[in-house]
């Protein structure tokens, strides 16, 4: 089958690009830790359930929407370690707004994401001004932002949080999930017709019909996969870390700060030279992490309904940097992807889901998630290797 | 030859990536003897150097190397010291932290300088014995008073950084010593130094291979002189019985003056127009020239990468900048392309407009494009695809750039574009495809290719066939000419001489960052320039009769200074 106007493609045009594509690989690696959960007779019962399902992708929104973040400053050369304490100063700035001053959520919210995005940008301003490795900036933030959050908080927890508040942590109703899921095929499937209308018309070659038909189908499964487990009505947070996926690889695929981080990250002198402003693509991204940190700050608060200064965001700077490792990002730069991202934090969180109810105990639980990380980076090293 | 000789090298050959740097070089040197090794840039001889210093491992060349008559097949650069043979290469090769005293004895620490019990990495280091030690080599240079032993090296000017270098290769003891352009950074003072003790040497019987663009300081001390063209030898000369203009020709071949394609002169309409590009006075600081002025004062320390120059490019001309190593041609460049890192003084106008130049994006906007020397390093992004490349540099329409970065990428445009620019430039690659795994031509065209979508007012090129293959090159020439056709004033650095006298309109040779001549590109030579670049002679004043009477005599008088 080949449309009218556009030149003929065989069925499998652009089969191996897909088929080749790191995050796939990566999906299949997830799938196959769903189906051996899903086997296992430890886990079988507890784990193939639409609540377990809904309660794992909700613990991991808070990875994912700051691995957007993440995905963005690694793919330019760059490290942010201060994403965990930067949620702990979000979080107490939230509790103290809504708690002691009584300010609606939006004004919480708002603060909270102002003040971590100038943050953001005074960490971006030093890298780029100064020329300070963005590991040191932000090893530095690591730890003076956690003793910003206990210095403000008196060291003590905060809660509870407002009601509107905890709305960022509960469901939206069944009906609205469903709608939005609707919605979501629909967008999707718009999306694929139409670029292939637009290639048609433009004479380029198409993805063959096998390619296509396979798009639709992932795009139709997945769609019917969100219906089924979030049949209770979607976690809040899942919705805004779908949205900053969303955001984040139309700004990679489609938008000139997207091609400019990779080329800044590829080879930041040739890109320099060809016209990139480098400084304020870097500092761009800065803030952005910095207001996703926020972000993910506010749904932690909201779902635990309440800021402890000293844990919050804990070590959570390393478990983003693994999910964005394990999802292909080079930490040399240059390469990456957001899709990538979603799949390595699905992989962290069942990992830790899975295995708690395998019965590992966390120690072990420790251990096993590190060779994971070094397993995928070694398996990306000598692919890159055979490919060269 | 009944003599035998201190080194041998026979049928030399070495290619990097289907280009090939050496094709059948020979080489030898007797005992005692100090051999200059002449050639113009790209002529192999850096290639020479680092198969004989083991920085290319025997396995990587084909030909034989022989010390004092017997074959060696040197694999790193350890197995040539240990065969005698020591190097002063042209980059530094100092670690900067380190204090002089370490850099001077560094890899050598055990071998009667504070020496350990234990060898290898577990032996002591006898900090006192090695200052005591450094003391005494600088004093032999009789540079102590300059240099600090305990000093780092960053904290030396360039020049006394060369010092080092030079004082570490003589003081290894070395049968056979190499070096490649010593004096470049070099003050009066410390050349004369260094001949004196090279001369020392030659009597102790040690070997020296010296290298250098300086016709001079080679008729001053070399005994013999080898000339490399193509990365062939062309023949040996005894220095008392030849003279520059000899080795000059042999460096350049008997191939030149009229044979091959050459520029005509510009069509009448564009031999009026206004000037593209007009640069008045241009001053560019050497990196840690403050520092060079503070420690010498002597008449030869250069201060200036560029040093007042001034120049003009038609729309439509093609004007080459020529000169040797280090005469300030990427300097020249890199600065109108707004990379002057230590700031310039002097005035540029493009299309009548001054231009700021204080990023690269500054000089895009004013309609300027820089092809860089360092096509890998600096030209290309080579984990991104072609299409990726070619379409990199920000819009130029007015709407496009305000929204520059937030601006949304229309794909299939781009693959429209790709696809374009892959059929016009002949790119033998996919769109798709990352431009690493491109050839050296085929990259460098997407390099240029990058620029074609809003033709620059002004086109800097920097070696831009450097490493590319005979086929890729013709392509590149008639894409040049093309543009300028289109009207692009086009400024060309190259060191293929070739190449300059194909497409240049006019030649302007550079000596020392100071501009010495201008040519007329119809009528010079290959001898002219290299004559004129390296000072061999006292510039020939009939080639300056030749380039005054050139058809565009609307130029500026060549400017001399001598």
């Amino acid at each position: 089958m080949t449309t009218a106007a556009g030149p003929r493609s065989p069925a499998t045009m652009g089969l191996r690009e897909i088929v080749s594509a790191r995050s796939l690989r990566t999906v299949f690696v997830l799938l196959g830790m769903w189906m051996l959960l899903a086997i296992h007779p430890e886990s079988r019962e507890s784990f193939l359930s639409a609540g377990n399902f809904s309660n794992l992708t909700a613990q991991v929104a808070e990875l994912v929407i700051i691995g957007v973040g993440m995905t963005l400053v690694i793919l330019i050369g760059g490290i942010d370690l201060s994403v965990g304490a930067g949620m702990a100063v979000a979080g107490v700035i939230a509790a103290k707004l809504q708690i002691d001053m009584h300010q609606p959520a939006w004004v919480a919210v708002l603060a909270a994401v102002a003040v971590c995005g100038a943050l953001g940008a005074w960490h971006g301003f030093l890298v780029t001004r100064f020329g300070i490795p963005p590991f040191i900036v932000t090893l530095s933030g690591l730890l003076s932002y956690r003793g910003i959050g206990l210095v403000l908080s008196d060291a003590r927890g905060l809660s509870p949080m407002g009601e509107d508040f905890q709305k960022l942590g509960g469901r939206l109703p069944p009906t609205i999930s469903l709608a939005l899921c609707v919605a979501g095929l629909a967008a999707g499937v718009a999306l694929v017709l139409k670029k292939r209308a637009r290639r048609a018309s433009l004479a380029l070659p198409s993805e063959g019909s096998l390619v296509f038909g396979l798009k639709l189908g992932a795009i139709a499964a997945t769609t019917a996969f969100c219906a089924v487990i979030y049949q209770d009505g979607v976690p809040v947070p899942v919705v805004i870390a779908a949205l900053a996926v969303a955001a984040g690889a139309f700004i990679l695929r489609r938008m000139r700060l997207g091609r400019y981080a990779f080329a800044i990250g590829g080879n930041s002198e040739a890109a320099r030279l060809s016209g990139v402003p480098v400084a304020k693509v870097t500092m761009t991204i800065y803030i952005a992490i910095g207001v996703l940190t926020a972000l993910a700050g506010m749904v932690a608060a909201a779902r635990t309904n309440g800021v402890t200064p000293g844990n919050m965001g804990l070590t959570r700077e390393l478990h983003v940097i693994t999910a964005v490792v394990i999802g292909g990002t080079s930490l040399t730069g240059g390469r990456g992807t957001m899709v990538g991202t979603l799949i390595g934090a699905l992989i962290f969180g069942t990992l830790s889901n899975g295995m708690n109810m395998l019965g590992v105990n966390s120690n072990w639980q420790l251990i096993i998630t590190g060779q994971i990380l070094l397993g995928a980076s070694l398996l990306d090293a000598l692919s890159s290797k055979k490919a060269t | 030859m009944t003599e035998a000789l201190a080194l041998e090298l026979v049928a030399i050959e070495k290619s990097f990536g289907g280009v090939h740097a050496l094709r059948g070089a020979d080489l030898g040197a007797r005992p005692g003897e100090i051999l200059g090794l002449c050639g113009e840039n790209g002529a192999g001889k850096s290639t020479l150097l680092k198969v004989l210093s083991g920085v290319y491992p025997a396995t990587s060349y084909a030909g034989t190397v022989r010390v004092r008559g017997e074959a060696r097949r040197f694999m790193t650069t350890r197995d040539a010291e240990h065969a005698g043979i020591a190097i002063v290469h042209q980059e530094l090769m100092l670690v900067p932290e380190l204090p002089v005293s370490a850099n001077l004895v560094l890899g050598r620490e055990n071998k009667g300088v504070g020496g350990g019990m234990a060898k290898g990495l577990l032996g002591g280091i006898d900090d006192d014995a090695i200052e005591a030690h450094a003391r005494k080599l600088l004093a032999k240079f009789g540079v102590e008073s300059d240099i600090d032993p305990q000093a780092p090296v960053s904290s030396l000017g360039i020049g006394l950084q060369q010092v080092v270098e030079i004082v570490r290769a003589l003081s290894q003891d070395a049968k056979i010593l190499i070096l490649d352009e010593p004096t470049a950074a070099l003050t009066g003072k410390e050349t004369d130094r260094l001949m004196e003790w090279l001369r020392g040497l030659r009597q102790d019987g040690t070997t020296c291979i010296y290298v250098s663009h300086r016709m001079d300081e080679i008729f001053t001390i070399c005994d013999r002189i080898t000339v490399l063209r193509d990365g062939r030898t062309v023949g040996t000369v005894d220095a008392k019985t030849t003279g520059p203009d000899e080795v000059v020709s042999m460096m350049v071949g008997h191939t030149v003056g009229g044979k091959g394609v050459r520029a005509t002169a510009l069509a009448g309409a564009r031999a009026e127009a206004h000037h593209a590009l007009v640069v008045s006075e241009l001053t560019v600081r050497l990196p840690g020239a403050r520092i060079a002025i503070e420690a010498g004062g002597d008449d030869r320390v250069r201060t200036d990468a560029v040093h007042k120059v001034s120049l003009t490019v038609r729309p439509g001309e093609i004007v080459a900048v020529c000169g040797a190593m280090g005469s300030g041609r990427t300097a020249l460049l890199s600065t109108l392309f707004g990379c002057a890192e230590n700031g310039f003084t002097g005035q540029v106008r493009v299309g009548g407009k001054d231009v700021a130049l204080e990023s690269p994006r500054d000089a895009i906007a004013a309609g300027i494009a820089l092809i860089p020397e360092d096509r890998k390093g600096r030209g290309l992004v080579l984990g991104m695809s072609v299409s990726d490349n070619l379409t990199l540099p920000p819009p130029r329409s007015r709407v496009a750039k305000m929204l520059e970065w937030v601006g949304i990428i229309d794909e299939e445009e781009e693959e429209l574009l790709a696809a374009r620019r892959i059929k016009e430039l002949h790119i033998r690659g996919a769109a798709t495809a990352e431009v690493a795994t491109l050839s050296g031509g085929n990259q460098q065209k997407v390099v240029i290719g990058k620029w074609l979508e809003n033709p620059p007012a002004v086109l800097l090129l920097d070696e831009p066939t450097r490493g590319v293959d005979v086929g890729a090159r013709e392509e590149i020439y008639g894409l040049l000419t093309e543009l300028g056709n289109k009207g692009t004033a086009i400024l060309l650095a190259s060191s293929d001489l070739p190449e300059v006298l194909r497409l240049a309109h006019r030649v302007l040779v550079l000596r020392h960052g100071k501009l010495v001549a201008e040519l007329d590109g119809a009528t010079t030579s290959e001898e002219a320039i290299v004559t004129i670049a390296t000072g061999a002679t006292d510039i020939d004043t009939s080639l300056l009769a030749a380039a005054a009477s050139r058809p565009t005599a609307s130029t500026p008088p060549a400017a001399l200074h001598s």
